[in-house]
């Protein structure tokens, strides 16, 4: 609706690209006439965005770790001790075909002993002074996913021939447990850093809305739209946020690659992730908050300015 | 055109600036609002584009409550009015030409239109030659003449003219009233508010005077008659 309609063309709310052009421009000058504000802000940004993306990378390990040590995780199925071979055999048959799981592996009462006796190092002395082997058959089945683990082992609880189920109930919870509570707390941390860049980047804006609070009153007396008034002022902040995002994602990507190296040199049991698509993404998605970042905060910061 | 109902302003400091004051503008009238200083006239003028909206009452342009304007209508408002402001509100680290051309830009015209429009209203006004001075460059009365340049580049249905010949010796004042007629003439309603005896007296436009925030007089061929 026109409510006075005096020219012909800027009825639209579209803008031409020449004119998207020019008013990017002005923000990339606002940014140059404050240099000094622009370095602090970049600077700051550059550090958070750095300890953001550092988080991001820490819980990704987490998870990535948590997975590779539930999935070693394992559910010994211990046989009646007067089942047969042959019924030790039967049991991993229909096991096996239980959906959710990935592996079946059937310990003989022999290997058991064999075993524990290498482990506990008596051996044979022990072997040999034992009327007959105490150990049960058992069956080590591995869950396709690990959080099926306990729910599998239930399920095998009430086979045939079963005697009990051993699956490292508690260890497992407590693995969950801190692996859960590691990335809460990581996030937690990570929404209160990001809500503080996006402050720092308000506030760099806000010194240039200031130095230019009369050109946008006359804007708006003139007719501009809101969005182009807006837009010099949003780019000018996407533009801090994104090239600091994009600086950071780099140097965190040397960081990382150079820390993992000497970390699976040390501690080689420790499983980390490697400069693959999972690393990439992440820095993606950091760039990409970053931009998110910035435009959010070039509208926070104009917000105040555009009330008539 | 323009309608006020019933409109009191109240500023937030308790100042009365105006107090119900009701009437109605053709659309092409030619309007000089008179009254001593703080009578209400720039308060007057301020409400018709939302820089101030009314306490009680209601002003209405071209047959829509101003105030109950939604935010994104009211660029096409401010469009449709152009404004030459009491303090000229020009922008001191722009020139002459890229003060008037502001207002285009904002309608996102190409940069020839611009150029095209901007340099023929600047021959109106007589300012081709200051086109690339700084305002602080120039005198009063051209900085008035280029705030006035800028509020009818767009083309305005509406012109608001708070005080335009303020600054003026009485030869370039009648010269700014010759222009304003002239786009009188071509049809833009102009509200024009003023202290000049003299140009009231002989143009025999409709007066209307305002004293302490009320209507004292609307005459058809007016005259500015109160003492000063
Ligand atoms: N923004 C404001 N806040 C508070 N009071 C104001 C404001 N603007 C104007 N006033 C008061 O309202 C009254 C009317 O002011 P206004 O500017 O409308 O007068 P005017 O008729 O334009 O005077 P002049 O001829 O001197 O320009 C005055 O008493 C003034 O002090
Ligand atoms: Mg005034």
């Amino acid at each position: 609706m026109a409510v006075l309609c005096a020219t012909s063309s800027g009825a639209s709310t579209a803008m031409r690209i020449s004119t998207i052009g020019r008013l990017c421009g002005q923000g990339l000058v606002n940014l140059a006439r404050n240099w000094t504000a622009t370095f602090i802000t970049f600077t700051s940004a550059f550090i958070t965005f750095f300890m953001l993306g550092a988080s991001v990378l820490f819980v990704m390990n987490l998870s990535y770790a948590s997975q590779v040590f539930l999935g070693q995780l394992e559910a010994r199925v211990y046989l009646q001790p007067d089942a047969t071979r042959q019924q030790a055999l039967e049991l991993a048959a229909v096991v096996r075909g239980l959906p959710g799981v990935k592996s079946v592996q059937l310990v003989t009462k022999e290997q058991a002993l064999a075993m524990m006796s290498n482990l506990t190092g008596v051996g044979d002395a022990l072997a040999a002074g034992l009327p007959r082997n105490p150990l049960p058959d058992a069956l080590r089945v591995r869950a396709e996913r690990p959080e099926q683990l306990e729910k599998l082992a239930h399920r095998i609880e009430g086979l045939a021939g079963v005697d009990k189920v051993d699956y490292g109930k508690a260890w497992l919870d407590r693995l969950l447990q801190l692996a859960r509570t590691l990335s809460v707390g990581a996030l937690a941390v990570l929404a209160m850093v990001a809500v503080g860049v996006l402050f720092l980047i308000v506030n760099t804006v806000r010194l240039t809305i200031l130095a230019r609070r009369r050109e946008i009153e006359i804007m708006q007396l003139v007719g501009a739209s809101s969005g182009y008034i807006r837009l010099p002022f949003v780019f000018e902040s996407f533009a801090v946020s994104l090239a600091a995002a994009a600086l950071s994602a780099v140097a965190l990507r040397q960081a990382y690659l150079a820390l993992a190296t000497r970390l699976e040199k040390a501690l080689p049991v420790l499983p980390l992730l490697g400069n693959g698509p999972m690393l990439g993404n992440a820095l993606l998605a950091l760039v990409a908050a970053g931009a998110f970042i910035g435009v959010l905060a070039g509208l926070v910061a104009i917000r105040r300015y555009l009330r008539t | 055109m323009i309608q006020f109902l019933h409109v009191t302003k109240i500023y937030a400091n308790g100042v009365k600036a105006l107090k119900d004051v009701s009437f109605y503008v053709e659309k092409g009238d030619f309007v000089f609002l008179v009254g001593p200083s703080g009578a209400g006239k720039s308060t007057l003028l301020n409400l018709i584009v939302r820089r101030e909206t009314p306490t009680v009452g209601q002003v209405n342009v071209n047959g829509h409550n101003v105030a109950r304007l939604r935010p994104r209508d009211l660029p096409a408002l401010r469009r449709g009015v152009g404004y030459i402001f009491q303090d000229f509100k020009l922008l001191p680290d722009r020139t002459v030409f890229e003060n008037v051309a502001f207002a285009l830009e904002v309608l996102d015209m190409t940069r020839r239109e611009i150029h095209r429009r901007v340099s023929s209203v600047l021959e109106l006004v007589g300012l081709s030659d200051r086109a690339h001075a700084f305002p602080h460059e120039l005198s009063g009365g051209q900085q008035q003449r280029v705030s006035l340049a800028r509020a009818v580049v767009g083309s305005p249905l509406v012109l608001l003219a708070d005080e335009p010949t303020g600054n003026l010796d009485p030869d370039t004042s009648w010269e700014i009233m010759d222009l304003l007629l002239e786009i009188n003439r071509r049809g833009t309603t102009i509200l024009m508010a003023t202290h000049n005896r003299e140009i009231v007296n002989r143009m025999k436009k409709r007066v209307v005077a305002l004293e302490d925030g009320r209507i004292m007089r609307d005459e058809q061929r007016g005259v500015y008659s109160y003492a000063d």
